[in-house]
């Protein structure tokens, strides 16, 4: 696997808060064809305790910028998957 | 069995309602919005999809506008705890439910807040829009935040005009709640078109939830202060409740069975419509007022008001003894004061209360008819 293609397939992801906020963005990634999945950290990065976040692939991040923003979705803060689990 | 007490609670429930709880609670019963196994996230997509339904039902801008509740009160409570504040003042009307009144007579008696009541002129032929708006008009003084009215009484078939109070909330700049519990799927509500900064609506009423299910649809930039403080699964480790809605309003556990059943209710609703449910509704209301009015011996109270509920007194017998005779005779309905004191005295029923039969999304004609005749033998008994 290229460089190129690693970093494809790696994943980032969008700190939400909330839970219902996380599946607000799923929903608005679903509906533009870009998977996502749901998780949960212990330990965001703010060090407030646990977030809920979406995350997918590091290639789509401007699409998902783009969505989520168009959507009204706040985001806390953006991260790839290494800085954040 | 006749079963004529829809207002406190609907029933039978769809049998989908039932089956979801079934399935949630053998299934997928994870604890939502806490742990990130497949369990509990099953059970976080069941809560967000009734979120979503109600946002919709509702006209709410999006799911984070829905919080929920265990019953209306509580969400009563939550919005009028949550928006007053010391040395405010709030509107009510002359036909709230307790859940209005008792809350904001605690708050005025501990010296925090004052409230007025406005009259719907009730029963009056030159009721009107205009004139119940007027009655708030003379409330209204310079620290008044909120008026708080049902929509549809408990204890008859009224409806109030909440489009034309929450234009006129709006126009004066004050905050505009609305007690939904017993016009929540019977009629249409669109918080955005209605001026609505706050509904408060039951699960196990005309939306076929279970029991120990509720929401509360908040308007565009509404903020509450919290009720109740507690884990809600997000910034754990911060003491302050976090600002983001709906969780913020939601310490604690939230009822995943319950409101697993509430989703399928809702689609169930959606399904028969609620035009056509609020129709048969009409219907059945109006045979039964039509042959009850013309029982001597029987006194039917605002009998020009169609909907769900029909309020009567056999005249000379207690409006519990009635219901306990109907009872004996396999019919369910609630005999005195349905928990509404103000309304009571408005109707004039406060001398003992009166019997109320309110219908259903499973009734039907026929059971009007056995109604009305088991009435008709009490009488002549």
């Amino acid at each position: 696997m290229t460089d190129r293609k690693r970093f494809q397939y790696k994943n980032c992801s969008a700190e939400m808060g909330t839970l219902t906020n996380a599946q607000k963005a799923q929903r608005a990634l679903s509906q533009a064809a870009i998977p996502s999945s749901v998780t949960k950290s212990e330990t965001s990065r703010s060090h407030r305790g646990c977030v809920w976040s979406v995350n997918f692939s590091c290639n789509q991040t401007e699409n998902v910028k783009t969505v989520l923003a168009s959507a009204g979705i706040n985001v806390r803060s953006w991260g790839g998957s290494d800085d954040i689990f | 069995m006749i079963y004529f007490d829809n207002a406190a609670t609907t029933f039978p429930k769809p049998a989908v309602v039932v089956e979801e709880i079934k399935k949630c609670m053998q299934s997928y019963g994870g604890n939502a919005g806490r742990g990130a196994h497949s369990l509990s996230l099953k059970a976080a997509e069941k809560v967000f999809e009734c979120r979503s339904l109600i946002a919709e039902l509702f006209g709410a801008e999006d799911a984070d506008r829905v919080f929920f509740t265990p019953n209306t009160t509580y969400g009563i409570n939550a919005v009028l705890k949550g928006l007053l504040h010391d040395g405010d003042h709030v509107i009510i009307s002359d036909m709230e439910h307790n859940a209005v009144l008792r809350p904001v007579w605690k708050m005025a008696n501990e010296g925090r807040i004052e409230y007025d009541v406005f009259k719907t002129y009730t029963g009056d032929a030159r009721q009107s829009p205009v004139r119940i708006c007027a009655s708030i008009a003379k409330l209204l003084r310079p620290n008044t935040r909120l008026v708080f009215c049902t929509h549809a009484s408990n204890i008859c078939s009224e409806i109030l005009p909440i489009k034309e109070i929450g234009a006129f909330c709006h126009k004066y700049g004050v905050l505009f709640a609305v007690d939904a519990a017993q016009s929540a799927g019977h009629e249409e509500i669109n918080i955005a078109d209605m001026n609505i900064d706050a509904l408060c609506v039951p699960g196990h009423k005309g939306l076929y939830g279970p029991q120990g299910s509720g929401a509360v649809v908040l308007g565009r930039g509404i903020t509450l202060d919290t009720l109740i403080e507690g884990g809600n699964g997000i910034d754990s480790m911060m003491p302050e409740m976090p600002s983001q809605a709906p969780e913020r309003y939601e310490a604690g556990t939230v009822a995943a069975p319950s409101i697993a059943g509430l989703c399928e209710g809702i689609k169930a609703v959606k399904r028969y419509g609620i035009g056509n449910i609020a129709d048969n509704e009409r219907r059945m209301c109006g045979r039964i007022c039509d042959i009850l009015c013309n029982t001597k011996g029987v006194s039917v109270y605002l009998p020009q008001y169609t909907g769900s509920i029909v309020l009567f007194n056999v005249n000379g017998l207690p409006s519990e003894k009635t219901a306990a005779l109907l009872d004996g005779k396999g019919i369910c309905v609630r005999g005195g004061y349905h928990c509404a004191a103000l309304a009571h005295k408005t109707l004039g029923t406060d001398d003992g209360g009166a019997v109320r039969a309110s219908l259903g999304m499973f009734n039907r004609l026929p059971e009007a008819d056995l109604f009305c005749k088991a009435v008709r033998e009490i009488v002549s008994s």
